[in-house]
């Protein structure tokens, strides 16, 4: 697993690649939930996942709930089909900002400065 | 450096005697060399065999076995202690000692004669006569002579892990030299030692945690009900095959009064915790259903029950899932802990099932020429987050359908190349008519674990077949 922070002004990227599951999820945890900071801004790229099991998607609902608690913003982006539809079945999909590139995601975030 | 003539016999002499000096210390380097090589080849050996205690046990005998025969010593023993100064483990030359003897050594400290000495001192300690040194204490019940000793602190940066004995029955058996040997090797020892100690710890850490998992397992079991409810007209088939890590599957079928509860579900991540959510989870669902299934809509407060409109009594039960997902949502929160369950109340006099399926993997109603009908979920996983509403939908049974619920353990099986089983695989199983509820279960078990082969199975696999004869 691999997990690539960067800062794109006042917007923090999280960049992860290779699969999410029960053995990679504490570490993703760990990394991402301490950004979830007042009004933060956040984008999850996850163009690199393959594949993400429920203990991903329990990792995503806490840093879900850790952000709007704060006040911040979440978008996720670069999503595969099989995480679309692993996100769709459980009802994930309803409550997560989503992008199909980095550009869009970014873009959804700008505009909620405005 | 012999070229030259002019030296005097005297310094002849002392250019000699410091060429035997070298050659002597380059032999006792030598010696001490292959020794550790030999260890660190021990060493090797250790890590590279398979996580075992008697492996370790083996190769702290072979080294002290080794290290006796190269001393040439008639008898060796290997003390390891823990940070106390307590003897943990007593390993002694040629594996003559008994295991009463060694359940006497361990727990005792090493306080007294000569390796009381050394533990003190942290040095080496060498008697060439025990007749002449007071280190040395015999004891009144030792059954074998001893004249010389020698016994070396095993340390490892500040921390004393051990103590090598050697001992002989002949006087001046241990020279000097030879004691600057075996010093010289302990350093390997010390490693030999320090990974042994790191061993030990891990696997105490690693038995504490398989014997934690096994409580989580011996809990999701206990949970899962003993025998499949039949009622009359039906065949209700289930199978549960516990993934090598705990996970949080599970399925239920128990009677409501006229009608029968019938869930399969499964809760995130693995671990403990799954297992005690799956418990959890389960207690709340059938509770939930068959207190409103008794008193109505009792637990929902008297300003809400104005407000909701008449419901038949397997829509009221079905009010458990929503009950679960607000209990789960407002008290577990923390630990972001959901469930995907499929919760469906069944009236076995006219086949018709009032379901919730609250983000679960989508359900099958087959017959003889395949799926007829999908039931998709109406709702998010459950305990996600409070407040949701989960939709109420209707599947009507014929003679002869059966109903096949999953977790994704099925779909998501792999094989030794990393191959999932696919939810295209399970399909095309549904293909071939089915004689009975439990000949689907096992033609779809046969092909998944023909799937599976040697692969370690990672997740739960759980499946629920309902069948109207």
């Amino acid at each position: 697993m691999e997990i690539n922070l960067r800062k794109l002004q006042e917007i923090q990227v999280v960049e992860l690649i290779g699969d999410v599951d029960a053995s990679t999820a504490p570490e993703v945890q760990q990394e991402i939930l301490p950004l979830a900071q007042p009004n933060s801004k956040l984008l999850l790229d996850m163009s690199q996942v393959p594949y993400m099991s429920s203990a991903g998607l329990r990792v995503l609902l806490s840093l879900y709930r850790q952000a709007t608690a704060q006040d911040g913003k979440l978008v996720l982006v670069g999503l595969s089909e099989d995480l679309q539809d692993t996100m769709s079945v459980t009802g994930f999909l309803d409550f997560f900002a989503t992008g199909d590139t980095l550009e869009a995601g970014l873009a959804q975030l700008k505009e909620t400065v405005a | 450096m012999m070229s030259d003539r002019n030296l005097s016999p005297e310094l002849l002499e002392q250019e000699l005697a410091s060429l035997r000096q070298e050659v002597a210390t380059l032999k006792t380097e030598k010696a001490a060399f292959e020794v550790q090589q030999k260890l660190l080849e021990n060493l090797v050996d250790l890590e590279h065999s398979s996580a075992q205690g008697e492996v370790l046990q083996a190769s702290l005998q072979a080294t002290l076995d080794l290290v006796t025969a190269l001393t040439d010593a008639e008898k060796g023993s290997l003390f390891l202690l823990e940070a106390s100064g307590k003897v943990v483990d007593a390993i002694l030359s040629r594996a003559e000692v008994t295991p009463k003897q060694r359940a006497k050594l361990i727990g005792n400290v090493l306080d007294r004669g000569l390796a009381g000495w050394v533990c003190d001192r942290r040095e080496i300690g060498l008697i060439s006569d025990t007749e002449h040194d007071t280190r040395w204490l015999t004891l009144p019940d030792q059954p074998y002579t001893v004249r010389s000793a020698l016994a070396v602190p095993i340390q490892r940066g500040e921390q004393l892990l051990g103590i090598l004995t050697l001992l002989h029955p002949e006087p001046d058996h241990f020279s000097p030299e030879l004691a600057r040997q075996i010093d010289l090797t302990t350093n390997r020892l010390g490693l030999v030692l320090e990974n042994a100690r790191l061993y030990f710890q891990l696997r105490q850490y690693s038995a504490a945690l398989d014997n934690e998992l096994e409580t989580g397992r011996q809990i999701q079991i206990d949970f899962l009900p003993d025998r499949v409810y039949q009622p009359p007209n039906w065949e209700l088939a289930a199978c549960f095959h516990p993934a090598k890590q705990v996970a949080g599957d599970f399925y239920d079928t128990f009677p409501l009064g006229n009608y029968v509860g019938l869930a399969i579900a499964d809760v995130c991540d693995k671990g403990v915790g799954a297992a005690f959510f799956m418990a959890l989870m389960r207690s709340l669902i059938r509770v939930f259903s068959g207190q409103t299934q008794l008193d109505g809509l009792s637990i929902v407060t008297g300003e809400d029950r104005q407000l909701l409109p008449k419901l038949s009594s397997q829509t009221q039960a079905l009010q458990a899932v929503e009950l679960t997902n607000q209990y789960v949502a407002q008290n577990h929160w923390k630990l972001s802990m959901f469930a995907t369950m499929f919760f469906g109340v069944l009236d076995p006099a006219t086949g018709l099932l009032t379901y919730i399926n609250g983000g679960h993997e989508p359900l099958f109603l087959v017959n003889n020429s395949g799926i007829k009908q999908t039931l998709n979920p109406t709702g998010p996983a459950v305990g996600m987050m409070p407040n949701m509403k989960f939709g109420i939908a209707q599947v009507q049974f014929e003679s002869g359908d059966i109903l096949l619920g999953y977790t994704d353990g099925v779909t998501e099986g792999k094989n030794t190349d990393g191959e999932l089983f696919t939810p295209q695989r399970l399909r095309s199983l549904l293909e071939h008519p089915a004689k009975s509820a439990g000949e689907l279960l096992t033609r779809i078990e046969t092909k998944l674990f023909d799937h599976i082969d040697r692969a370690i199975q990672f997740d739960d696999i759980t499946m629920l077949a309902v069948q109207r004869l």
